[in-house]
């Protein structure tokens, strides 16, 4: 019961921090990273209705989201020209409404055969539709793309939606409703059946369930919401082209969903979060952003299946166990080590990448708030030196302490 | 007719090239149940380590060593990664390979650019064999169909003959059985993790030069493979070879010939049909703009009719 009400008091506050943020601070830069986060929230909460509440792994959700995408663009463009009078706000409805369709279509064959044929399939799909969007630049644009104009007369509340504070509020909205709405599916009859097709397939049947429409109708759920978050997408861009199917953005809310965690409902929200503000904001550090990122995805695989969220809840049960002091003995032991590693790690990333993709390698490349020369071996040797101090004290803690403890649980169990 | 004589032995040769992937592949998921994502990119990494050797040595160096870095590699990532998320089971195994070909990606941009390598074919085998009807054909053609041949033979004589061989057809069937009769299990899994995945550096090292070495040619050669092995049939080596060639040469084949349906139309009699509005494409289509298309197209109608694919036993 207080879980419940301190879950809702907290839903509240980020309620009221997300609508009072853009009236409290003018700044555009602010107005946007929420638009795009309630957009990549939405989307990655309806993959998560695929790989967390099912145990579908799909590498081809983009399809949905670029049908929701160019259904919403078209929308946009017939209400401003007069040929349809359906008031602005209502776009994520066609949005939704297009990646239903494609899911419904698609998902019978696809959804025959879950685990690794299932996540092949999808990849198969997602290539089809990507490849066939580029022969027909007719309808989806070709490199440039179809783009619109979101400012039509036709609205509901009588807002403009020029302004960027404006959409973002319509977007906010839309995402608040598809978020509460996937909440309450994952806690439906159906959600918990998903959860027993996902566990144990075999079991599901002998129950008396088809395992395969229970699959299928997620698969629906799962595209409409992707739909809606495309048609979201189109209102804040209002432009697209074909790439948007394609497997960079099926990858990107992939690796977004894992990294917040993929047990948990509100995982994909903190990990939307994350991947956005790196996105922003390590893209304009450094040029070698995308590694990090693959690497950041690795690790969370390697070392917390239950992502950032995972980390976040199994705190307070750490502390408790090991003491604070023990905590942090545990710290002074791998800390040193993992900071030394990370150093070393990331001057020898950045050097590498400034010397084989910069005009000229003897430019000096601002590293750690200092310039250095990467054509100079001593750069190199610090670099290789921290990797090494690294390495020698991960043996050292090894052998010293127990190894930190891995967490053993079937993650996501394969269905058949 | 030449045309076509040419578009099937390059077809064919093409073919070669993929199931030299799908079969480590194929290999792989058979016995450990991973279908391992970044298979094609160490196919990439076999393309540009044969092109750093063959810059400082020669391309016989990049021939023989290539291959047995990736394979280091290759064995080192299955001691240190998919061991340890395996006990996470099927789904975490595949997300791990993804992420270590989204890894791959970056790092072969980090180290070699953006932009292709000048990987050349050398001097020696470029030289044109032969020529029919004014087309040449190139004695490294003649070269790599002699490697994949030689590399299949290799193989069949290393599953069918040796000690090594007999373990991992039994392991294919009965791993615990094998475990409990005292063999290494794991250490007979990191051998054939490495020795599939070599198999793919060796198909860079030869295809590499003959294709284009770029960090994209990762993701090109992936999707197909894996439309290849479902396409065959999940663990069926036979399927997964029926399938390389089948679309190997149809790939061919359709950059081969032109038409369009407008053609078709008015070869049959009737008035060319003056195309408006959305997918007014259809009417002047090449089959060249479709051979991107053809593999997904397939494994699509496949899997409708036939879920399990060509010769599949297994249901997943």
């Amino acid at each position: 019961m207080t879980r419940s009400v301190s879950f809702l008091l907290l839903g509240l506050l980020a309620l009221s921090a997300a609508l009072a943020l853009p009236l409290v601070s003018d700044s555009r830069f602010l107005t946007l990273f929420l638009t795009q986060l309630a957009v990549m929230v939405t989307f990655a909460m309806s993959y998560n209705v695929l790989l967390g509440q099912t145990g579908l792994l799909s590498f081809g959700h983009a399809v949905y989201f670029g049908g929701g995408v160019f259904a919403a663009l078209y929308l946009i463009t017939a209400i401003g020209g007069g040929a349809l009078a359906l008031p602005l706000e209502f776009i994520p409805l066609g949005g939704a409404l297009a990646g239903l369709a494609m899911a419904a279509v698609l998902g019978l064959v696809s959804v025959r055969r879950a685990g690794t044929t299932f996540a092949m399939i999808s990849l198969g799909m997602a290539e089809l539709i990507t490849a066939a969007a580029m022969v027909f630049p007719s309808v989806f644009g070709g490199e440039q793309g179809v783009s619109t104009d979101r400012m039509v007369d036709v609205t509901l509340t009588g807002l403009g939606y020029g302004r960027p504070s404006e959409i973002y509020l319509l977007v906010l909205v839309w995402a608040l409703v598809s978020v509460a709405l996937m909440v309450f599916l994952s806690r439906s009859p159906l959600g918990r059946m998903a959860n027993a097709v996902r566990d144990n397939p075999q079991r599901v049947e002998f129950l008396g369930y088809d395992p395969y429409w229970i699959r299928f109708l997620q698969f629906c759920i799962a595209g409409t919401f992707a739909g809606l978050a495309g048609s979201l997408f189109a209102l804040t861009f209002e432009i697209a082209n074909a790439e948007v199917f394609g497997l960079r953005t099926s990858a990107n809310v992939l690796i977004a969903t894992y990294l917040g965690g993929i047990t948990y409902v509100l995982g994909p929200v903190v990990g939307a979060f994350v991947v956005l503000l790196l996105e922003l904001n390590l893209a304009r550090i450094t040029d070698a952003w995308l590694f990090y990122y693959g690497l950041l995805f690795l690790a969370i695989i390697l070392f917390a299946p239950r992502g950032l969220t995972g980390i976040l809840a199994e705190l307070p049960g750490a502390l408790r166990r090991h003491g604070a002091a023990g905590c942090l003995r545990r710290a002074l032991v791998w800390g040193p080590a993992v900071l030394s590693g990370l150093v070393g790690g990331v001057m020898l990333v950045e050097l590498s990448y400034h010397l084989s993709n910069s005009f000229d390698p003897s430019d000096p490349l601002r590293l750690f708030w200092r310039d250095v020369d990467a054509t100079n071996w001593g750069v190199w040797a610090l670099a290789l030196g921290a990797c090494a101090l690294s390495a020698a004290l991960v043996l050292r803690a090894r052998r010293g302490g127990r190894r930190p403890e891995v967490v053993v649980t079937p993650l996501v169990e394969e269905g058949s | 007719m030449d045309t076509f004589a040419f578009a099937v032995v390059n077809g064919l040769l093409y073919g070669m090239l993929l199931f030299m992937l799908a079969s480590g592949l194929t290999l792989i998921f058979s016995l450990m149940g991973v279908l391992n994502f970044a298979h094609a990119s160490f196919f990439m990494l076999g393309a540009y380590f044969a092109y750093q050797l063959s810059s400082i040595g020669n391309f016989w160096m990049g021939l023989v060593l290539a291959p047995l870095l990736v394979g280091l590699l290759g064995a080192t990532v299955e001691r240190y990664g998919l061991r340890v998320v395996h006990r996470h089971g099927h789904v975490a195994e595949l997300l791990f390979t993804f992420g270590l070909a989204y890894l791959i990606e970056e790092l072969v941009r980090l180290v070699w650019g953006r932009q292709p390598v000048p990987y050349r074919i050398p001097e020696v085998l470029d030289f044109p064999l032969f020529s029919i009807g004014g087309i040449d054909y190139s004695a490294y053609r003649a070269f790599m169909f002699a490697i994949a041949v030689l590399m299949f033979l290799g193989l069949l004589a290393l599953l069918k003959r040796t000690r090594v061989g007999l373990m991992v057809q039994a392991a294919l069937s009965h791993p615990d059985v094998l475990w409990a009769l005292g063999h290494n299990v794991p250490r007979l899994f990191m051998l054939v993790f490495g020795g599939g995945v070599a198999l793919a550096g060796l198909a860079g090292v030869i295809g590499g030069n003959y294709l284009v070495t770029e960090p994209g040619m990762a993701h090109q050669m992936g999707t197909i493979l894996f439309v290849i092995v479902v396409f065959g049939g999940l663990g069926s080596l036979l399927g997964a070879f029926l399938a390389s060639i089948l679309i190997g040469i149809l790939q061919t084949l359709m950059v081969a010939f032109d038409g369009t349906l407008t053609d078709l139309v008015v070869s049959l009699g009737a008035a060319a049909p003056q195309a408006t509005g959305p997918f007014r494409e259809i009417w002047t289509i090449t089959p060249a703009n479709l051979a991107p298309v053809l593999p997904y197209l397939l494994l699509v109608v496949l899997l409708i009719v036939r879920p399990r694919g060509l010769l599949g036993t297994r249901e997943t």
